[in-house]
């Protein structure tokens, strides 16, 4: 007799894996909204001609990059009770809907600073990438080393490496499962639940995992759909052409 | 000035690695000071606490020892597994090609985590009810499957990079010299392609090697698991955690200079 599959456990649970759900989402869309905002930030400063502004960037992202995640979420969860030092962190938390904000809050700490050095070392690639004449000509307009940043150099780096950027996305996606190991109730330890009180591993993983295909093949949907609309049209070559 | 500052750097590369390495410690031990003013190393890392993270126990192979095996065992597999998918990937045969993409996008889009869980718990579960017998699987060989099983998709991804990357007149100069498929891959263009991959599969190894601190879930004693139960014991997390996070970072931080290096040899190499 071979196993018997019990699918309506999943339904019996279902409430369980939706929770789990809406919390990967909660750690996904904040961590990524900040991973990107850091890892842009250090990108820029990495690729800055200001030596030590470069320099501290660069100890930033050699820190951050070769810890690995899992000891990152543990040193801020078992060294430090965020919640005490930080008090607005509660609001937020209770904003947010949270229970445990501790938890929640190390893992989001270590999920953005983990990826924002992924994403601030492809940030920099684009902009040395970049031909320095891009530079040069914004500087001969006038403008800025901010301006020229900010509205020339910056906007076509990040085209260059939206691919790269799409993909460290979608790993805090799946980064976000490892918050599991200090209890935040995320998608993957609802599957532990769900096994635990049914021995139904299998259902659960089975639901999980398509939950996290569908998570990973929405964003990398949408990115590219921003990279199709919402990016500027880098044109330089049609440009120099005509 | 700047310029000069880097030249400086480039040339005394050995002695900056190691007073980066320091300068860091120094850093982390100043934000202790800062932070958390009373802790007690000299009670969490005592010899046999070290000895039992980095080795393990008298009778028992475990801890840093163990995390270096795993990740050592592991990407050989994937490397083989990936070297078969990879060229699976970029054939054009569409019997071959379809399961391996579906292969490949589906373990890059599933966490690590989940992965482990399958091969561990969920797998074993079903496979012991069809066949009737009792499926164990230990947890260290679980995790090493886990491993093999997750990073070929990535290392399949990297041969295939390294695949497209050989320019088509390759394939077509061993075709004029009479060279059947097989040989043109054996002979030709795999050779060129690993040597172009080199970097990039030292890199995944990197992230392989942090990776393996997952494991901890199952409950494989290695560098991680270790140090936690250490932590269990005598409860200073702090003082266990940051020595954890040196170790862990001086190993990937000297690996992924080494991939570095290597990277602008290979450089080098295919621009002369």
């Amino acid at each position: 007799m071979g196993y018997e599959f019990d699918w309506l456990v999943l339904l019996t649970y279902k409430q369980l894996l939706i929770d789990g759900f809406i919390m990967t989402l909660k750690l996904s869309i904040i961590g990524i909204f900040f991973a990107f905002l850091l890892g842009s930030i250090m990108g820029l400063a990495r690729a800055s001609t200001n030596f030590f502004i470069s320099l501290f960037a660069t100890y930033y992202i050699e820190f951050f990059r070769n810890i690995p995640l899992i000891v990152q979420m543990f040193f801020i969860y078992f060294s430090f009770t965020l919640t005490d030092t930080f008090l607005f962190l509660e609001t937020i938390g209770n904003g947010l809907g949270l229970e445990n904000y501790n938890e929640f809050f190390s893992a989001l700490i270590a999920l953005i600073t983990y990826t924002s050095t992924y994403i601030a070392e492809a940030i920099r690639g684009g902009i040395q990438s970049l031909p320095k004449g891009q530079m040069e000509a914004a500087k001969t307009l006038g403008m800025s080393y901010y301006q020229s940043m900010y509205n020339i150099v910056f906007p076509q780096a990040i085209k260059i490496v939206w691919g790269p950027i799409t993909s460290q996305f979608i790993n805090l996606i799946k980064n976000s499962s490892l918050a599991m190991t200090i209890g935040v109730a995320e998608l993957t330890f609802q599957t532990q639940e769900i096994d635990s009180i049914t021995f139904r591993g299998f259902e659960a993983a089975t639901a999980v995992t398509l939950l996290y295909l569908f998570l990973t093949l929405f964003t990398s949907t949408i990115m590219s759909l921003v990279d199709k609309y919402a990016l500027i049209k880098t044109s330089r070559v049609k440009g120099s052409i005509r | 000035m700047s310029d000069k500052l880097h030249n400086y750097f480039e040339k005394n590369k050995a002695f900056f690695f190691i007073l980066n390495i320091l300068l860091i410690i120094t850093l982390l031990k100043l934000f202790q000071v800062y932070t958390n003013p009373e802790t007690d190393f000299a009670s969490a890392l005592t010899f046999g606490n070290i000895k039992f993270m980095l080795f393990g126990m008298e009778d028992e192979f475990g801890g840093l020892a163990l995390t270096f095996t795993i990740a050592i065992v592991a990407i050989i597999f994937s490397f083989i597994v990936g070297s078969l998918l990879g060229v699976a990937r970029y054939s054009d045969v569409k019997i071959i090609k379809i399961p391996a993409t579906i292969y490949i996008e589906l373990f890059r889009a599933l966490p690590l985590i989940m992965v482990i869980f399958w091969v561990y718990f969920a797998i074993p579960i079903v496979a012991g009810a069809i066949f009737e017998t009792k499926v164990a699987v230990s947890a260290l060989t679980s995790a090493i499957i886990s491993f093999t099983l997750f990073e070929s998709a990535y290392i399949a991804e990297i041969i295939r990079a390294g695949l497209k990357s050989i320019p088509k007149g390759q394939f077509e100069a061993a075709k004029t010299l009479g060279m059947n498929p097989w040989q043109t891959f054996t002979l030709i263009i795999l050779p060129q392609a690993y040597r172009r991959m080199i970097p990039a599969i030292l890199s995944q190894f990197v992230s392989l090697f942090k990776d393996t601190s997952l494991v901890y879930v199952i409950g494989v004693v290695e560098f991680f698991r270790a140090a936690t139960i250490v932590n269990n014991r005598i409860y200073l997390s702090f003082e266990i955690l940051s020595f954890v996070a040196i170790v862990y970072f001086i190993c990937a931080f000297t690996l992924s200079k080494i991939a570095g290096q290597l990277e602008k040899k290979v450089e080098k190499q295919l621009h002369t």
